[in-house]
């Protein structure tokens, strides 16, 4: 007796995705499919002939919730491309508009996207007067992260200002002083989160698999250091295809390519990982806070990514006001002249390392682009994760193994238009 | 509040979801709007999405695969008021740019089997298949015309959304104006408003998000940006960027190549 076991449209996920399981005799499983029929937009196609100083604020389109990392990224390969230094400065306002994007998108996805499981709730619209109040932070969390784009970038979404060789607005010590002020007031709110999920009771998995983030030698990483796993990968991001692996067969008509490791396997990428990977680098306050509410990492429960996330808002909430008042007001972009040139970069997006490369002409058109993205590099691992967790579930009734399945979908924060672009 | 509430939809379609997301902008709004809306579809954000008959739908991104025709009509028939949300909904946005571009080039760059793969060779906005009763511009749409839209419906009202060009919200903030003090290529002038001028207002040249004013003069903005010494590609490329479908931008760029 065979079953199917399918969701058609998996919910508070960014993006269209599905599953679906067949069993074959009660215990056996014949297939399991993580099916991302998300449709191609052809980013890396139609990028092709437009000039080096539009390629970032297109990229941007590619996601909606991560367009500062997208834009990051983008600057990034575009600047290695052309031979082009950005300031001390320039890097300091860069990370700043970068941790607005973090706290804002962990602080969505905590309380937005997976908080409703475990409070019972099949949305946040739904929530009850007794849950309103952790709505309310929600939102002054994610205020505070939108707030540091706008200031910086002229907008929360698609921000306007990170340009070649620089930002286009130099920041005055006013709008520097109510980033700071804007942060503070969260503080607690981040310390309430870290506290929130710890008392949560987390579905029980566990496998092993191997964990990739940037790792930097002085800082919690988001656009620093080298490219690192639990299994000893080190490397930078011109050598990145040559140790990822990109499948460009895709089967059931999911549109999503495919990666693992050469040689090895699928991996894990996003908070997990990067807490996973970087724990020593977080803020005393939170590694303080980890401690005494008992978190455990390296982890390799899914799930736990949760508490990664909090304590990364927290770690980042306390960095933006740090970075904030190192930031000199007024100071702005270098000169640079357009040239040919092959440009890599790979940073943290929310959702895992973002990779992105360019060939750039003499006249600065793109000629070639390649994207790989977080979501991308993680949907081999929750398709291998669910290989082993769904015998695990096969106790329950239909419903709850759905439910249960989806919630693991939910603990990686998939994006999966991203993941097609 | 003996009113029934407005029940609405977004579909999303070939998108960078940022326009939906531009409702949770609303932060602490959102328990306010509530009162009035309930979001029966909303795949993103909720886990019990309903198939009903709905007063407004809303259309999230371009159309781009078959599956989404049927998808677009299917939200047409259950809702009384269709809304196109957005740049890729209303002219197409930057996935539109496939339309520029052959579609063999684009699969067989990404694809080794493109055979496997489902697209049309064109992104067309929403008003290519069905007919839309209005429509919220930007890339992102402002917030707050999204929240005017369902105030308007709610009063039974036309809303309130811009019709003017960029250059006013520039004059309003005081900008310095970037085509006229700092000779830079600048769209704001047949730019319809409604961002607040959110490039300007951060050094950078109006890129056209929002799409054209009505009544857009397109051409001879064209040629002050050749005397700004940009090329006939640069112009072009200007303007085949986030309207590229079904607009005064198409018309001008067809025009000029």
């Amino acid at each position: 007796m065979s079953e199917n076991i399918t969701v058609d449209y998996l919910t508070r996920v960014e993006g269209e995705g599905a599953f679906e399981i067949k069993i074959d005799l009660p215990g056996k499983i014949d297939s399991i499919r993580l099916k991302i029929f998300e449709p191609p937009r052809f980013f890396e196609g139609f990028m092709v002939g437009r000039k080096f100083d539009e390629a970032t604020d297109i990229a941007s389109r590619i996601c909606g919730i991560c367009s500062v990392s997208h834009q990051i990224a983008s600057i990034g390969a575009v600047e290695n491309a052309m031979g082009i230094e950005i300031s001390e400065q320039t890097r300091k306002v860069r990370r700043l508009i970068n941790i607005g994007e973090h706290i804002m998108n962990l602080t969505v996805h905590v309380y937005m996207l997976a908080a409703p499981d475990y409070l019972g709730y099949e949305s946040i619209f739904a929530f009850k007067k007794e849950h309103l109040g952790l709505l309310e932070r929600a939102f002054r969390l994610k205020k505070a992260g939108d707030f540091i784009i706008e200031v910086i970038g002229g907008r929360s979404t698609h921000p306007m200002s990170i340009v070649p060789a620089g930002m286009s607005k130099a920041l005055t010590k006013e709008e520097l002083d109510l980033i700071k002020k804007e942060l503070k007031e969260v503080i607690e709110d981040a310390v309430q989160t870290a506290r929130w999920v710890s008392a949560l009771e987390l579905p029980d998995f566990n496998r092993e698999c191997e964990f990739i983030s940037l790792v930097a030698d002085k800082v919690y990483p988001l656009n620093e250091g080298s490219i690192c796993s639990n299994n000893g990968l080190k490397f930078s991001p011109e050598t990145y295809k040559e140790n990822i692996e990109e499948n460009r067969i895709i089967t059931n008509h999911s549109h999503a390519l495919r990666y693992k490791v050469k040689g090895r396997s699928s991996f894990s990428v996003g908070p997990l990982a990067r807490v996973n990977l970087n724990f020593n680098k977080l803020s005393s306050l939170a590694k303080k806070l980890s401690g005494e509410l008992g978190f455990k990492f390296p982890n390799f429960n899914p799930f736990y990514s949760i508490r990664a996330r909090a304590l990364e808002i927290l770690h980042l909430v306390e960095e933006g006001i740090k970075l904030a008042d190192e930031i000199e007001p007024g100071k702005f972009e270098s000169s640079y002249e357009i040239r040919a040139g092959h440009g890599f970069a790979c940073v943290c997006a929310p959702r895992g390392i973002l990779y992105y490369e360019y060939k750039i002409n003499k006249d600065g058109i793109v000629e070639y682009v390649d994207i790989v993205t977080p979501t991308a590099c993680f949907a081999g691992n929750l398709e291998q994760d669910y290989w082993q967790y769904v015998p695990e579930l096969l106790d329950l009734n239909k419903d709850e193994l759905k439910f249960k399945c989806q919630m693991l979908a939910r603990a990686y924060d998939p994006c999966f238009s991203c993941s097609v672009h | 509040m003996e009113k029934e509430k407005i029940k609405a939809a977004l579909y999303k379609f070939g998108a960078c979801a940022g326009c939906q997301l531009q409702i949770l902008k609303l932060d602490e709004h959102i328990l306010d709007l509530l009162k009035i809306v309930d979001f029966k579809y909303i795949v993103e954000y909720r886990s019990e999405n309903i198939d009903d008959e709905y007063d407004i739908g809303f259309i999230e991104g371009a159309i781009t695969c078959q599956e989404d025709i049927e998808r677009l009509k299917f939200l047409k028939k259950r809702s009384k008021f269709l809304v196109a949300l957005g740049a890729c909904a209303t002219y197409g946005g930057i996935i539109a740019l496939k339309n520029w571009k052959n579609i063999n080039d684009l699969l067989e760059r990404v694809y080794e089997n493109k055979e496997e793969v489902g697209t049309l060779d064109t992104a067309k906005p929403a008003s290519d298949y069905v007919k839309i009763d209005e429509s919220i511009y930007g890339c992102p749409p402002n917030k707050d015309d999204i929240v005017e839209l369902f105030q308007s419906y709610w009063l039974g009202k036309t809303p309130s959304l811009s019709k003017h060009a960029v250059c006013v919200e520039c004059k309003a903030k005081d900008n310095l104006c970037l085509l006229v003090h700092k000779e830079l290529p600048c769209m704001g002038s047949v730019t319809r408003a409604g961002c607040g001028a959110a490039g300007p207002s951060v050094g950078r040249p109006c890129y056209g998000c929002r799409g054209p004013v009505s009544e857009a003069n397109v051409l001879p903005l064209m040629e002050i940006f050749i005397k700004l010494g940009l090329s006939k590609e640069d112009v072009v490329r200007k303007f085949k960027s986030y309207a590229s479908c079904n607009s005064a931008f198409e018309k001008a760029v067809r025009g000029y190549l």
